[in-house]
């Protein structure tokens, strides 16, 4: 109870996002940098507690700081400035406003310690991510489309579910929990569709690159970031997070490995790096906890930097397949070099930030024995050469060129964005103890010693060598490769329109069945009552008096006989 | 238009220099080689044995290839496959 709201990290975000709005040339640019350090100057303000308010009957609790929230708080706001400054020139004031709002929620996310503060940041991100993909121009909308409705269909899964856990347990504050309820199970499938687990892990490589070479930047930092980081907070050592996780981790090599458009591919590289995340989050142990810590803090940066390589070749190149581009390395060598570096770290290669944060996630496994975890984690950990840790930059950078492009490294904010984040990624990896201090549990790991280092060369050395001797089964090939994203943009579309055909022969045949029938009523109507039918017509009056006295005389006839 | 820049050899044809391909193999054996004189504490036994990573790493990149071509064989469509 010793801060207050006013100086949350998202608030100056939020502050940030309102001023963009106002500014112009230089003030603008100032805005853009400055907004993003003071939300990180705010992070490490944040005294350790909570601040708690009571809403409507419910106990709130808009921020609960702790080590892992001032770690994730930290890095946001760090990745936020590295975004922006990326940005600097970005001309579109939707985008960038939109994506200080977004990093604003994501903050929001990180210090919220009940549900229902987690879900109006949750709803914030979703809204505002959406609007940095639809910027990503008119190739953008259907994506954002389809992206908005997934993450409203997640946010109705966890809305549902805390509404489900809050009137069974009566707290809304976020706990360690077990998934022994539908409303946990809600809750639970709710953070993983932000996660990127299956089966609507599709909107990652659909949303992202669509997105225009600014956007993914902040785009590939927060949503499935934030996800992690609420499993860690509610679902700890869940175990079918180990093999949603290895799933994932999978899915995302083969399918970046089959991938030709660089943006796509680094899609499902983030996917399968959260899969391994997700894996670590279920073997649930201290040290498994850190490393997910840690990597999610690795990865936010090398993830970033490689999206910030693949957007310089966007827009210096305007290409993005990369049967159209190779031996980008001649023309621009520090995005290049960048690229490298970025490889190198999401590869997990000694020296990097990758190397010290995903060991940690492997041993934990092979500490607990969990043997075929431990197995297919060394595996995807050799697999990164098969995405961003070698086939990207070999075939984007040191191929011969196809053509030659008259390019050059991006303009200088972005090129000083890069390298930023690259020499992040290196100084992680040379001193990881200014990482691990931040990490939520005390940590006695030790990540350079001669066998984990040796290990960790040879699994990446003989990965490396199999892609060399594969190397004709790997070019890049135009074409997509059909997601489960197929299940609601075909099948979908298939029973949707057959519903629509079966409902509208349907309408038509009830119209002119009805149609008919009134029609024969009316000719029926007609035959009688019209004006020839016997009921209508005139009748003479002498018809009229010999049926009058038919009927009389009918009458006495009937009545004397009685 | 095509590159005409024959003097500005590229790294990849470096790389596939005889030469640089036969110092790769060489780093390679001496990774494995290696192995003989840093002790490894495995978890489950095989971690620990000569070459493991190195033969792991191999077989597991490899059979990650395996299914990329499998399920690129089947799930492979063109690019516009969703645009109407």
């Amino acid at each position: 109870m010793t801060t207050s709201l006013f100086f949350s990290p998202a608030t100056a975000l939020l502050a940030g996002a309102l001023a963009l709005l106002f500014t112009t040339g230089i003030a603008r640019k100032a805005v853009l940098l400055a907004f993003p350090l003071l939300a990180l100057v705010l992070v490490w303000q944040v005294p350790t507690g909570s601040v708690t308010a009571n809403y409507l009957g419910y106990a709130l609790i808009p921020i609960r700081a702790d080590d892992l929230a001032l770690l994730f708080g930290a890095v946001f706001a760090l990745a936020a400035f590295l975004g922006t400054l990326y940005a600097l020139d970005r001309s579109s004031t939707l985008e960038l406003t939109s994506a200080l709002v977004y990093a604003a929620g994501a903050l929001g996310v990180v210090y919220a310690g009940d549900w229902i503060t987690l879900f109006v940041w949750w709803e914030v991100m979703a809204i505002a991510s959406t609007i940095i993909v639809v910027c990503g121009g008119e190739k953008a909308h259907g994506p954002a489309f389809r992206y908005a409705l997934i993450h409203f269909l997640g946010g109705v899964l966890l809305m549902a579910g805390i509404a489900g856990e809050i009137a069974m347990s009566g707290s809304a504050t976020i706990t360690s929990l077990k998934p022994d309820s539908w409303a946990r199970w809600l809750i639970l499938a709710g953070l993983l569709v932000n996660v990127g687990a299956p089966p609507f892990w599709a909107w990652v490589s659909d949303a992202y690159p669509a997105s225009s070479w600014s956007g993914m930047v902040f785009l590939s930092v927060f949503t499935t970031k934030t996800a992690v980081y609420v499993l860690m907070r509610a679902f700890p050592g869940v175990e079918v997070l180990v093999w949603v996780g290895l799933v994932m981790a999978i899915y995302g090599i083969v399918y970046a490995a089959l991938e030709n458009d660089i943006r796509r591919l680094l899609a499902f590289a983030i996917v399968s790096q959260m899969g391994i995340k997700v894996a670590g989050v279920g073997i649930g142990t201290p040290l498994a906890l850190n490393g997910v810590a840690a990597h999610s803090a690795a990865a936010v940066i090398y993830t970033a930097l490689l999206v910030m390589v693949a957007g310089s070749v966007l827009r210096q190149t305007g290409k993005t397949r990369l049967n159209e581009l190779s031996g980008l390395a001649d023309a621009m060598p520090l995005t290049a070099f960048a690229c490298m570096i970025g490889a190198l770290a999401i590869a997990a290669f000694p020296l990097t930030s990758g190397f010290v944060s995903k060991s940690m996630i492997i041993e934990a496994a092979a500490k607990e024995h969990l043997a075929g975890a431990w197995i297919l984690l060394m595996a995807v950990s050799a697999g990164a050469v098969l995405h961003a840790g070698l086939r990207l930059p070999w075939l984007l950078f040191f191929g011969a060129p196809k053509e030659r492009l008259h390019v050059s490294d991006p303009p200088q904010a972005m090129r000083i964005a890069m390298a930023l984040a690259a020499v992040l990624c290196v100084v992680v990896g040379i001193v990881p103890d200014g990482l691990y201090v931040l990490l939520p549990h005390p940590v006695a790991y030790v990540p350079y010693t001669a066998s984990h280092i040796l290990v960790q060369i040879q699994l990446l050395a003989f990965a490396a060598l199999v892609v060399y001797l594969m190397r004709d089964w790997l070019q890049p090939q135009r074409g997509i490769t059909l997601d489960l994203d197929w299940l609601y943009r075909r099948l979908g579309a298939w029973i949707a329109r057959g519903f629509d055909d079966i409902t509208d022969r349907g309408w038509t045949r009830l119209v002119s069945n009805l149609n008919g029938k009134a029609a024969r009523l009316h000719e029926l109507l007609l035959a009688y009552h019209g004006p020839t039918g016997t009921f209508g017509r005139t009748w003479p009056t002498g018809t009229m008096a010999f049926w009058t006295t038919f009927l009389l005389g009918a009458f006495l006839l009937i009545a004397a006989m009685g | 238009m095509r590159d005409t820049r024959k003097t500005s050899p590229t790294l990849m044809k470096t790389l596939a220099g005889k030469d640089l391909r036969k110092l790769g193999l060489l780093v390679l054996a001496v990774l494995v080689l290696l192995d003989l004189a840093v002790a490894h504490h495995g978890y489950f036994g095989i971690d620990g044995t000569f070459g493991f990573a190195a033969w792991f790493g191999a077989l597991s990149c490899f059979a990650l290839i395996l299914l990329a071509l499998a399920v690129g064989s089947i799930l492979r469509a063109p690019e516009g496959t969703y645009d109407d």
